[in-house]
């Protein structure tokens, strides 16, 4: 997080305030500065269609996460306001679920749809999708592959 | 505070009920498990025993101050949600009134998906950046979208004993 203290001066604002808050962590909305974040999904070397994508910081930071268009394609947002994310390494999980979802069940109301991304792509701990996001503009492709067994 | 209703409430499909914008905190759990994309322990919405202050059986269990191990000033109790991005929003109604921490703050997807429940009972805001909650001391705090999620998880634990220094 420390930057070259030369930085002070051709960002006063932003990096001010990353040396004052040392001990705060992430900030958000730190002027247009951090990372731009956009990219693709494909599973088994074809676009996923749906589902959603989400990146967890290293070292206990922020989650941000974005929505997987009809074409795979995703950009990472930061909560509601701010499509500038926190630089640094961090862990993506993607889980698409069956289309259509199944919709409003009045007399259980809880129908839960079927994964169509295999599990482990879901879970921080062991989707193995690490990715170092840097100030600017990112392009990330994530290619998911079900194995035999996955593919049922 | 939202005056609207819903037609569009799970359990409420074509009745006009009243919905609201605060929901009690279940704590960490991935609702939905693996089809969720979120993260935290075993689902739990559907029985006793979640990890945090208000959910559907909390009654079971009977959750009292003297569980809020983690300190009551460290511990969510309630907190924001906006009812256009989640169906499970009906007023006083045990299966309306609660979200969890499994999801950052302020995650819409888009475009919106409010029958999708096990994404999207999470808590959210319309103030950009961030989302305000009420701990079990009664203090409140706007809680920014860039907050750590181990810190915010380990906030809506009652008894995770986690240590947390202040987000």
């Amino acid at each position: 997080m420390m930057q070259p203290v030369i930085r002070l001066t051709m960002r006063p604002s932003c990096t001010h305030l990353v040396f004052v808050s040392v001990l705060g962590g992430f900030l958000a909305g730190c002027g247009p500065d951090g990372a731009r974040v956009a990219g693709r999904v494909t599973l088994d070397g074809r676009p996923l269609e749906t589902g959603a994508v989400q990146f967890f910081a290293e070292g206990g930071g922020p989650a941000v996460h974005g929505t997987i268009g009809v074409d795979g394609t995703f950009t990472l947002r930061l909560g509601n306001a701010s499509t500038a994310i926190p630089p640094g390494r961090y862990t993506a999980t993607v889980v698409a679920v069956s289309v259509p979802a199944p919709a409003v069940d009045d007399s259980r109301g809880e129908a839960l749809p079927v994964p169509i991304t295999p599990a482990r792509y879901g879970d921080v701990s062991t989707s193995g999708l690490t990715y170092e996001l840097r100030e600017g503009a990112n392009t990330i492709e994530i290619p998911l592959v079900r194995d035999p067994a996955e593919r049922r | 505070m939202s005056p609207a209703t819903s037609t569009s409430q799970f359990q409420f499909s074509n009745v006009s009920v009243a919905i609201t914008d605060y929901k009690g905190v279940l704590g960490s759990n991935r609702l939905g498990n693996a089809s969720s994309i979120h993260q935290g322990p075993a689902d739990c919405h559907n029985r006793p025993g979640c990890n945090g202050a208000f959910y559907r059986n909390s009654f079971h269990d009977r959750v009292a101050l003297k569980s809020f191990l983690d300190g009551t000033s460290r511990t969510f109790l309630i907190g924001e949600d906006v009812p256009e991005a989640n169906n499970h929003s009906a007023a006083y109604y045990a299966n309306g009134d609660y979200a969890a921490c499994h999801g950052p703050p302020n995650f819409f997807p888009s475009p919106a998906r409010p029958n999708d429940w096990w994404d999207v009972m999470t808590f959210r805001s319309r103030h950009p950046g961030g989302v305000q909650f009420a701990l079990a001391d009664g203090a409140t705090r706007f809680i920014i979208d860039s907050i750590s999620m181990t810190i915010y998880q380990a906030m809506a634990t009652k008894s995770g004993e986690e240590s947390v220094t202040d987000p």
